[in-house]
């Protein structure tokens, strides 16, 4: 996969790029806006991550020019700017996600994944399958190996948001945010006993069923970094 | 900020100077005024004055000369001239003179030569004429320089009878009006004068407090305030001075705001910073182990995180304090907001021996900004959640108030905090002494207490009986600061 990173800071941007490397994915470099513009508009990237204050030309204009450039290539914004405010203002401007400095790498890393293999019109599939687990938007239910699954209405959400991002780790920060809408930290477990719940309802499921048949999806936790759904 | 450079001696004249013009033109102004007013006002009067007094002459003269033709009509002319001497040397009376036919006076003083029929204005000589400078008596005296109005009849046997008076009589009344006005309206003009400057006096007087005021203010002393006269019937000066001392609160605060956060900064953020370095530093010290450096980079990466956490608290209040949050206010359905905050936390509360209860009517309105709302909540029912045992019972209220407002409430049963500490609780990092080992930054309700205030809703802590209840009380959507 190939990622931009437009960043000023020559340590954050140093860490990002070694970070990405290290996962697998080339990087490019710019060091202010008008770079970052001229290789976002030049080249083809998978996702962006770009700093919301540069020299040059900020963030929010570097995004603009790009949307109006008709260039859709995922970005995340990068800032030291953390409140309310600010965060509608850059998800109006058009990126596609938002990251409060400082932030670890696991997470920037989850993000990258999830936004770069967002399949197109994802919104249009009506079920979702996951090894033996299928997953209906439309009626809203979910299906261990044919048997249903009683899930409450988060429970679902979360299950859902975990099924689309199926073999890639998401953050418990993503959860917060896609799940509940909560951009805080909420103090408590709530992801935490959200997922041991899921976990605990397939796992009664699959006790019933007989040997030999598919051990099924398994939701696992990825110390450090968040949940991972796997196929098997 | 040039003008606080300034040196005082320089500033200080230029200001006396411009309320010193200020009132010279008030002065002069009100001066231009009241010539203008009275001149008019005397003017009116003399021209009043001045016609009556010159007709009521010539009808009085009319009056007496046909009384006099009746009375010489029916007497003897001796017997006649006699009765209208006598008349006449009443003090009220006329001058007069008779003569006889042949133009030879009979009686009467009355001055000049021969007479025009009818009315006349006879002007005696401004200088004494020769055979009078011998005769230095008074009468001789009063017949220089006299005007004299005079009616003239000639009688039916060819006699003339001739009344005068002196017009001086009236220029007496006139100049009498003159004196009285001139003194009258001077005197006038003098008190309105005194009583008019005193008084843009005493206004200068108090707009200049004002700029005192202000310039303490600007020589760093931020607590003196613009007197008031009267807060309940505040003229134009005092809601002028209300607005200054409005403004003065709303930088003071800012400013103790300011204050406060990089106080707050060094005193909490110092501690985890010490607890840090000290972490590394033994680690460093201690032989080179990776396990043992992993174990410390851990605990360091940790210490980072709640460093970080306050951080980024503390900025969130100081922002909301400012009142720089951005502010896109929409109508939300506070009981679904709430409903939602509650479902998340509730399968955490169950794992932790809570008992969770939500009561709220199907929709409650508030003006307000979404993540703002539900992180309050979050705050409230986490901060309900950590600092109870397990078995206590939250219960989330919102409920419809007067006026079309919303109440939530967050109640507990759990050991509740005293009624002195309860206002302490919505301070920064501010912790009951049995909290000091529960997880948390002391931030939450300070937070809450933030996000209350921007949305205009007060909040308050009170004893549930037992436990402790947090109301925040939104003000109707209509009512919105926003």
């Amino acid at each position: 996969m190939k990622v931009l990173v437009v960043e000023d800071d020559a340590e954050t941007s140093a860490y990002v790029a070694r970070g990405l490397k290290e996962q697998g994915h080339s990087v490019e470099a710019a060091r202010d806006g008008r770079d970052g513009l001229f290789l976002a508009l030049d080249q083809t990237f998978d996702v962006v991550v770009m700093d919301r204050m540069l020299p040059g030309m900020d963030g929010l204009s570097l995004i603009k020019s790009l949307r109006a450039g008709g260039v859709e290539t995922p970005v995340i914004f990068l800032t030291a700017l953390g409140g309310v405010g600010e965060r509608v203002e850059g998800l109006e401007a058009g990126a596609d996600d938002y990251l409060v400095k400082p932030f670890s790498f696991a997470e920037l890393n989850a993000r990258v994944n999830a936004l770069a293999r967002r399949p197109p019109f994802r919104a249009e599939v009506a079920t979702l399958q996951v090894g033996a687990l299928e997953l209906n938007r439309l009626q809203r239910t979910v299906k261990l190996a044919g048997k249903p699954l009683d899930l409450k209405p988060k429970e679902f959400a979360l299950l859902e948001y975990l099924m689309q991002n199926a073999g890639r780790v998401v953050t418990r920060t993503m959860l917060l945010e896609h799940v509940w809408d909560f951009h805080f930290d909420p103090k408590t477990t709530i992801v935490e006993t959200h997922i041991s719940r899921i976990r605990a309802k397939i796992e009664a499921e699959r006790s019933d069923e007989t040997a030999g048949t598919p051990a099924g999806p398994q939701l696992l936790t990825v110390r450090g970094a968040g949940y991972m759904l796997a196929a098997d | 900020m040039r003008a606080i450079c300034l040196p005082r001696t320089r500033r200080f004249p230029i200001r006396v100077a411009h309320l010193r013009s200020t009132r010279a033109r008030v002065a002069a102004a009100l001066v231009v005024l009241f010539v203008l007013a009275f001149g008019c006002s005397g003017l009116a009067t003399w021209a009043a004055l001045s016609q009556p007094v010159d007709e009521s002459i010539e009808t009085r003269l009319r009056r007496e000369m046909t009384l006099a033709r009746h009375i010489y009509a029916a007497h003897p002319m001796a017997e006649a001239a006699r009765l209208i001497q006598v008349r006449e040397e009443r003090p009220a009376g006329f001058e007069f003179r008779l003569t006889d036919p042949a133009g030879r006076t009979v009686v009467g003083d009355l001055p000049g030569g021969p007479l025009d029929p009818d009315l006349s204005t006879v002007q005696t000589p401004q200088t004494k004429s020769p055979q009078n400078i011998t005769d230095d008596s008074d009468e001789a005296d009063e017949d220089v320089g006299r005007r004299i109005r005079v009616l003239a009849e000639t009688l039916p046997d060819g006699a003339q009878l001739a009344l005068g008076e002196d017009l001086g009589r009236s220029r007496e009344l006139k100049s009498l009006f003159l004196r009285t006005f001139v003194l009258t309206s001077g005197a006038a003009l003098m008190i309105a004068l005194a009583a008019a400057l005193s008084y843009v006096s005493l206004l200068l007087g108090r707009i200049e407090q004002i700029a005192r005021t202000a310039d303490a203010v600007s020589g760093r002393d931020l607590g003196v305030r613009a007197p008031v006269r009267n807060h309940e019937r505040a003229d134009d000066i005092d809601r002028l001075a209300l607005s200054v001392n409005r403004m003065l609160d709303r930088i003071a605060g800012l400013l103790a705001s300011v204050r406060q956060v990089s106080d707050d900064v060094a005193h909490d953020l110092r501690t985890p910073l010490a607890h840090l370095k000290q972490r590394v530093e033994t680690a460093l010290a201690g032989p080179p182990s990776a396990d043992l450096y992993r174990v410390a980079l851990e605990g360091a990466s940790e210490k980072i995180d709640e460093v970080l956490a306050t951080f980024e608290a503390l900025l969130s209040i100081a922002e909301m304090e400012a009142g720089s949050a951005e502010a896109r206010p929409n109508l939300l359905n506070l009981a679904a907001i709430a409903a939602d905050v509650v479902e998340a936390y509730r399968p955490s509360a169950e794992d932790s021996g809570h008992r969770l209860e939500f009561e709220a009517p199907a929709s409650a309105t508030v003006m307000g900004q979404r993540p703002l709302i539900t992180q309050m909540i979050a705050n409230l029912l986490a901060n309900a959640l950590i600092h109870t045992p397990a078995g206590a019972s939250v219960l989330v209220k919102v409920a419809r108030a007067e006026a079309g407002g919303a109440r939530l409430s967050v109640s507990d049963d759990g050991p509740g905090v005293a009624a002195e500490e309860r206002e302490l609780i919505f301070r920064r990092f501010y912790r009951l002494d049995r909290s000091r080992t529960t997880p948390g930054s002391g931030l939450g309700l300070s937070l809450v207490s933030a996000i209350a205030s921007i949305h205009g809703a007060k909040i308050e802590a009170a004893d549930a009986a037992p436990g402790l209840r947090i109301a925040v009380d939104f003000p109707s959507p209509n009512e919105h600061p926003n």
